[in-house]
């Protein structure tokens, strides 16, 4: 699977890094989990088989959230893919971007690094993930770690829509 | 002007009462900032320095604002790296905020020069000391290999 093509102007990529108390296989598997709704990932469910030229599906309240192709695969070190907003809308209309995970043992804890890059100038793509990788990170590090994932009150706009959706197929249910 | 920034955010389990009082009492940093402590008044106008375990001084400068537990403003001169120290003052803010079960910390640390090596090096310990300080409040351990000096620094 080739990667995508790169935009001549573009915004700087965006890097996390943070480490946490587990194994690299641990990290490895909670971000290829694609059986359960994950709650450090804004009740996110992925579909793939995370095989390189398969595709990824974020699916949230039964909504296709992100969708995306894998590019490398090297467990459990590395996990490239696109991703891409769900269209339509402006942030589909920026085309896929480029999330590359990196996992290292480094003595007793395990460093998570994440770059997403191939960003337009002037992204709203990218404004939106500087808030949502931090708290997807802090989430994964929380659970790993044996906690329980926070509920942050500032998921953003497609995650107070997806807990709207979700309170109503609950009052739904329960009628 | 061009300045360098390193921003950082992380998300811990914890009240902001608790993750200010981690963020200067040396009962806490000890256990996940490589066993230094910080010494101050904690007033804006005060001193500020960061100790090392042996007795150096780490780092120094003044507290610019304290608003617990909101915000603190400090201004950062490294003491123990030629190279680092020669740069001078660098700024050093805190934010803390409520967010949902959470409390949000934003740490920017910024200085009015372009490529600042100072910079660069503290965009490779925060993550990291940041890291620990979640660890510990959120399960009682901080990070192992974060927890002494880093033999011959």
């Amino acid at each position: 699977m080739p990667a995508p093509k790169l935009h001549a102007d573009r915004d700087p990529d965006f890097v996390y890094v943070i480490y946490i108390a587990a194994s690299p296989q641990k990290i490895w598997d909670a971000l290829t989990d694609n059986q359960t709704e994950r709650a450090w990932w804004a009740h996110t469910r992925q579909d793939s088989t995370f095989q390189a030229g398969d595709p990824i599906l974020y699916r949230r309240a039964g909504n296709i959230d992100i969708s995306g192709e894998i590019l490398e695969r090297e467990e459990p070190n590395r996990l490239v893919y696109t991703f891409q907003s769900y269209g339509p809308g402006p942030q589909h209309d920026e085309g896929p971007s480029i999330v590359t995970y990196e996992i290292q043992a480094n003595g007793n804890s395990t460093m998570l690094k994440v770059t997403h890059s191939n960003f337009p100038a002037d992204s709203r793509t990218r404004k939106s993930i500087q808030n949502g990788w931090p708290a997807i990170l802090s989430g994964l590090k929380t659970v790993l770690e044996g906690g329980k994932a926070p509920e942050y009150a500032n998921w953003g706009e497609g995650e107070a829509k997806a807990a709207q959706a979700r309170a109503a197929r609950e009052k739904a249910a329960q009628q | 002007m061009t300045g360098s920034k390193f921003v950082y955010i992380t998300y811990t389990r914890t009240t902001p009462e608790k993750l200010w009082a981690a963020l200067i009492e040396p009962e806490f940093t000890r256990q996940y900032w490589a066993n230094t402590h910080q010494v101050s008044d904690w007033k804006p106008g005060a001193e500020w320095k960061v100790m090392i375990p042996d007795g150096r001084v780490g780092d120094s400068g003044k507290v610019v604002e304290f608003d617990p537990p909101k915000r603190l403003v400090l201004t950062w001169q490294n003491q123990f790296m030629p190279e680092l120290k020669a740069e001078g003052h660098s700024r050093l803010t805190y934010e803390l905020e409520p967010a949902g079960s959470a409390v949000k910390l934003t740490l920017t640390h910024e200085m009015d020069k372009p490529e600042s090596k100072l910079i660069g090096a503290v965009s490779n310990g925060w993550p990291h000391i940041l890291a620990s300080l979640k660890s510990l409040l959120e399960t009682g351990e901080s990070l192992v290999e974060s927890r002494a000096w880093p033999k011959g620094v």
